[in-house]
């Protein structure tokens, strides 16, 4: 608790076994993959030391129990999803900034519709829009304290977790930090057009 | 008597704080044409909508008239009223303006929309009416994507509510039934964020009525550039399949 935002920080990135995923990383954006964007925006950022890329077990757990187990020494892990190409240097920058204060913190924008529980096509309730927000799939959190949240997870025969699962399951507290609308997830070419533009406009946080 | 009619209130007055831009954002062009007109091109064509009614800022009256409702010709746009503070006030005073045809029994049916939504489809709003002359009251909603959670006092994450849709409009009621719902919430100082949180209050049942996730509300400079993506893949009709899913679809 109370890291500084100088210590050293190891970005992990998990990459996904489903072939649709992979396929959509190799996506070109001005010439570069989406996964390139992803991974450069990492490495512009000082806070960041090494940017592993993590290959795919047969669950998500043991994705990121395999990558760290090789990963260099760090202070706090940067979990970051690869198809996320507008994420930027100075987003991550800030975001690790906010961050330092907290044990784990995910990046998060607030949500612009009204949100209903429903069951049986009926509307149940309404959710305080300002209670919820979209997660971004990027988390930092002090190592030490992960990687026993996730070995306690793999112990437990959990096979549908995630770095966030690992971490509420072990009580550490996940502080929700603002993020960009721009860093969205390329979930198909319509999204690939989107980026161009975005870029194209300036809209991207620089650099 | 004459058969009672559907009536069409567009929700216009927003300050569109979260776009940054000088100005209203219903106003901002979207494919060459203003936001407000797409919504009001729809209710325009639909048969069972009989009329609409506008509802806009007190300084944006003028510029509604000229920039939207004379080139465009809007037979259907009736009046065009001045909104309150909050969404919540601008629909009750939409709803105020219909009162007397309400109660008579002129007007049965109520749709409630917003401008800046403005790939509502003829099909939508079929549904929709045929849900709420059955049942009282239809919302469009589309499920949830996986990623939304919900923050606890201090800020911290917490697991979101099961079984979570995003609601979208037009949403289309009752008369009567949104009318008392309205005037009940006047008397209790309630403002609801939406039309049907306002009559769930009043304990009337609401029905959830397939929406599509391309049936964006365009709210910051992201959703602008969708809805050009949007305006321009879709066929003429609007119809046809989502071109977004729950990822892409902005929160």
């Amino acid at each position: 608790m109370g890291q500084s935002v100088t210590q050293r920080t190891l970005a992990l990135i998990p990459l996904s076994s489903d072939p649709a995923s992979k396929d959509r990383l190799l996506l070109t954006i001005q010439g570069r993959s989406v996964l390139e964007w992803t991974v450069d925006a990492m490495r512009m950022v000082p806070e960041i030391g090494d940017v592993v890329i993590a290959e795919p077990a047969s669950n998500r757990l043991l994705t990121l129990r395999q990558a760290l187990d090789s990963a260099p020494v760090a202070d706090r892990i940067l979990f970051h999803e690869p198809n996320r190409p507008l994420t930027s240097a100075a987003g991550l920058r800030s975001f690790l900034r906010d961050a330092a204060a907290h044990p784990a913190a995910a990046m998060v924008v607030p949500v612009k519709s009204t949100y209903k529980e429903v069951v049986d096509g009926r509307v149940v309730s309404t959710i305080p829009r300002n209670q919820l927000y979209q997660l971004q799939h990027v988390l930092v959190v002090d190592r030490a304290p992960f990687e026993e949240a996730l070995d306690s997870t793999i112990r437990q025969g959990r096979v549908d977790g995630d770095e966030f699962t690992a971490c509420q399951s072990a009580g550490i507290p996940i502080q929700l930090i603002p993020g960009s609308y721009f860093n969205f997830p390329i979930a198909a070419h319509l999204d690939v057009e989107f980026a161009e533009i975005a870029l194209v406009k300036g809209l991207r946080l620089a650099p | 008597m004459s058969e009672p009619v559907a009536v069409a209130i567009v929700l216009a007055a927003g300050a569109g704080k979260r776009m940054a831009a000088t100005v209203n954002k219903v106003f901002l062009p979207l494919a060459g044409k203003p936001i407000i007109a797409w919504s009001l091109e729809c209710f325009e064509r639909h048969p069972q909508i009989a009329e609409v009614i506008v509802v806009a800022a007190a300084a944006e009256l003028e510029e509604c008239r000229h920039r939207v409702l004379q080139p465009f010709g809007f037979k259907k746009v009736s009046t065009l009223i001045v909104g309150g503070e909050t969404r919540h006030d601008s629909e009750f005073n939409g709803l105020i303006h219909l009162e007397q045809r309400i109660e008579d029994g002129s007007i049965d049916l109520v749709l409630i929309h917003d401008a800046v939504r403005p790939f509502v489809t003829a099909s939508m709003v079929d549904r929709l009416i045929d849900e709420a002359r059955s049942s009282g009251a239809a919302i469009p909603c589309v499920p949830a994507a996986d990623n939304i959670v919900q923050a606890l006092p201090r800020g911290q994450l917490s697991q979101a509510p099961a079984h979570l849709w995003a609601a979208q409009t037009p949403q289309v009621f009752a008369a009567r039934l949104v009318l008392a719902a309205h005037q009940q919430a006047h008397r209790d100082g309630f403002k609801g964020s939406d039309t049907s949180s306002v009559v769930e209050r009043a304990g009337k049942s609401v029905a959830v009525v397939q929406g599509s996730y391309d049936n964006i509300k365009i709210t910051t400079s992201d959703d602008l550039i969708r809805g050009e993506q949007i305006a321009r893949a879709r066929p003429r009709s609007g119809e046809g399949p989502s071109l977004l899913s729950a990822e892409s679809a902005s929160a």
